[in-house]
């Protein structure tokens, strides 16, 4: 094994964080690994991917407990249709996640200071294939969780926290399909239409153990069955200002047949965009800028994100073809 | 509705466009005929783009209600006499119309209207039965019924919708020329108004949608 580099994602906070070279790739927001100068999308090469549990529980849930949540999250994921991904549990560790093991372990862990953090996964890739070669998710102890069936009052639910950060275990980013309220380090969310949105519904709540549109679109194109491809297609273009490319608009696809929507970024300076995995037919796409959750939540605090302009939808709808792409579409927005 | 065609395709095959009776045969079997015509606009259901609360509720991102404007169409049709009154017929229909999604109540922005063209083909058949008794001069009344398939093509040529057509209404059919002997046997105006369902197709909602229809057509009746 080449040199190994971890890069730790603080996931359902406010903020990610991101190593320089885990950055946001193209399509939905998939991790994309800079590997001699190209770019390696971050993904399991083999699966099942067998994953660990810390042995130590904490009060409220025993390893168990734990386990049986997290199982669920697992099977949640298994059980997307146009996806092959899929999870083995290998048994209990004394290991806790985050140690650079070759084992992908999750666990309790008291991490206090991040008292913005509800869980966190990382990630060790060879950084001279791009190959994924660890991953671990950590629940911060500092917060009250619980595993009961319908959720707890003032206790967050572990099966909804781990179904996102498997997301992220499974090389997905953030989704910004959602709504907030409030101001940085302050906002709350008031809709979410993706588990992949970076700021949880809140304590007590279970809305979010299913899988949305965006989620399902995102796993299978990270992992497609054979059939994924071919029964469903893309949208690409890009989104200008002035007749300059815009870095960092949302891009959000809505089948009106179906009221679903599927998101993702422009992600180049030149405000290339693209968006797969969306039912054929018919679609209207709204354009917006990163307003609901911190930049750093998507990206690199470093990428010249624009969020100066104002939410356009494009005036035409825009067809998608099974196994294929609308064709380049050029959508203007203005500044505020 | 879906189905430019239907508004034409009509049963005008059915009228005794050279009969001094309203019983008698009409002279000729085998009619064609070409004419215009439009169906009113479809509404399908409207669609919210919801997001999951807190609580288990809804947030409505936007709202969105979709339709086919009313659609021009032409037609071609080819009839034939199998009965003193009934005629059958088949047509080929042509029409453009425009799909369109009018945003409201988003939340952060105004409201909108998006759309694109679509080109409507349509192939049916139907049967049509002339009136008994009442045709006044030259005038024919006739009741028609009939559906078929109809495939929707959209901007760029990049999705195929494909569904079914069905209609039903009557109509006028006015005798220009007719005569006894000769290859042509007449030569008429129809105006038809109908009843027009469509399942399939661009429908967003899956809904079976009906509209009005209206056509005027040219007929030869050989």
């Amino acid at each position: 094994m080449s040199t190994a580099v971890r890069a730790r994602l603080c996931l359902l906070t406010i903020a990610v964080m991101l190593f320089s070279h885990a950055r946001p790739a193209l399509a939905y927001l998939k991790f994309g690994v800079d590997v001699g100068g190209h770019q390696v999308i971050l993904r399991w090469a083999a699966t099942p991917v067998r994953y660990f549990v810390s042995d130590p529980g904490i009060p409220s849930v025993s390893a168990t407990q734990f386990q049986a949540a997290v199982a669920r999250a697992f099977a949640t994921w298994e059980a997307v249709p146009s996806a092959t991904v899929s999870y083995t549990f290998g048994g209990y560790t004394a290991s806790l996640p985050g140690q650079d093991d070759g084992r992908s372990t999750l666990g309790f862990m008291s991490e206090p200071s991040l008292d913005r953090v509800l869980a966190s996964t990382s990630y060790m890739v060879d950084d001279a294939t791009g190959e994924l070669l660890e991953s671990d998710i950590f629940f911060n102890s500092a917060f009250s969780w619980s595993v009961a069936e319908n959720g707890e009052p003032n206790k967050w639910d572990l099966q909804t926290i781990a179904l996102h950060e498997i997301g992220h275990f499974s090389g997905l980013g953030h989704s910004a399909l959602g709504e907030t309220e409030g101001a940085s380090g302050q906002r709350h969310p008031i809709g979410v239409a993706a588990v992949m949105f970076p700021i949880a519904l809140g304590t007590g709540d279970i809305s979010l153990r299913t899988l949305q549109p965006d989620d399902i679109a995102g796993i299978s194109d990270l992992y497609p069955s054979d059939h994924f491809r071919s029964d469903t297609g893309s949208v690409s273009g890009r989104v200008t200002k002035n007749g300059a490319g815009v870095y960092g608009a949302h891009v959000a696809v809505f089948d009106p047949a179906r009221g679903e929507m599927v998101g993702n970024f422009t992600l180049s300076t030149n405000g290339q965009f693209s968006v797969s995995g969306l039912s054929p037919g018919p679609h209207v796409i709204r354009v917006e800028p990163i307003d609901d959750a911190d930049i750093e939540s998507f990206f690199d605090i470093s990428d010249p994100v624009d969020v100066n302009f104002s939410v356009k939808f494009y005036d035409k709808i825009v067809n998608v073809p099974s196994g294929g792409d609308s064709g380049a579409i050029t959508i203007a927005v203005q500044a505020k | 509705m879906r189905t430019p065609l239907a508004a034409l395709t009509v049963v005008a095959a059915l009228l005794a466009a050279g009969s001094a009776s309203a019983q008698a045969r009409p002279p000729g079997r085998l009619e064609v005929g070409g004419g215009v015509g439009a169906m009113g606009a479809i509404h399908f259901a409207s669609v919210p783009a919801l997001e999951i609360a807190p609580g288990g509720k809804t947030l409505t991102l936007f709202q969105s209600q979709s339709g086919l404007e009313t659609t021009p169409a032409v037609v071609a049709r080819l009839g034939i006499r199998i009965a003193s009154r009934w005629w059958a017929e088949s047509a080929f229909g042509l029409g453009s119309t425009n799909l369109v999604t009018d945003i409201t109540h988003d939340r952060e922005t105004g409201a909108a209207t998006v759309s694109e063209p679509v080109t409507h083909y349509a192939v049916e058949g139907g049967l049509g039965l002339r009136l008994r008794g009442a045709s006044p001069g030259r005038l024919k009344p006739f009741l028609g019924a009939g559906g078929g398939y109809l495939r929707e093509v959209h901007d760029g040529q990049m999705f195929v919708d494909t569904g079914w057509s069905a209609y039903a209404g009557g109509g006028i059919h006015y005798a220009l020329k007719q005569a006894a002997t000769g290859a042509v046997k007449g030569l008429g105006i129809r105006v038809d108004a109908r009843a027009a369902f469509a399942g399939g197709g661009t429908s967003l909602d899956g809904d079976v949608h009906v509209a009005p229809a209206a056509g005027a057509s040219v007929f030869v009746r050989f």
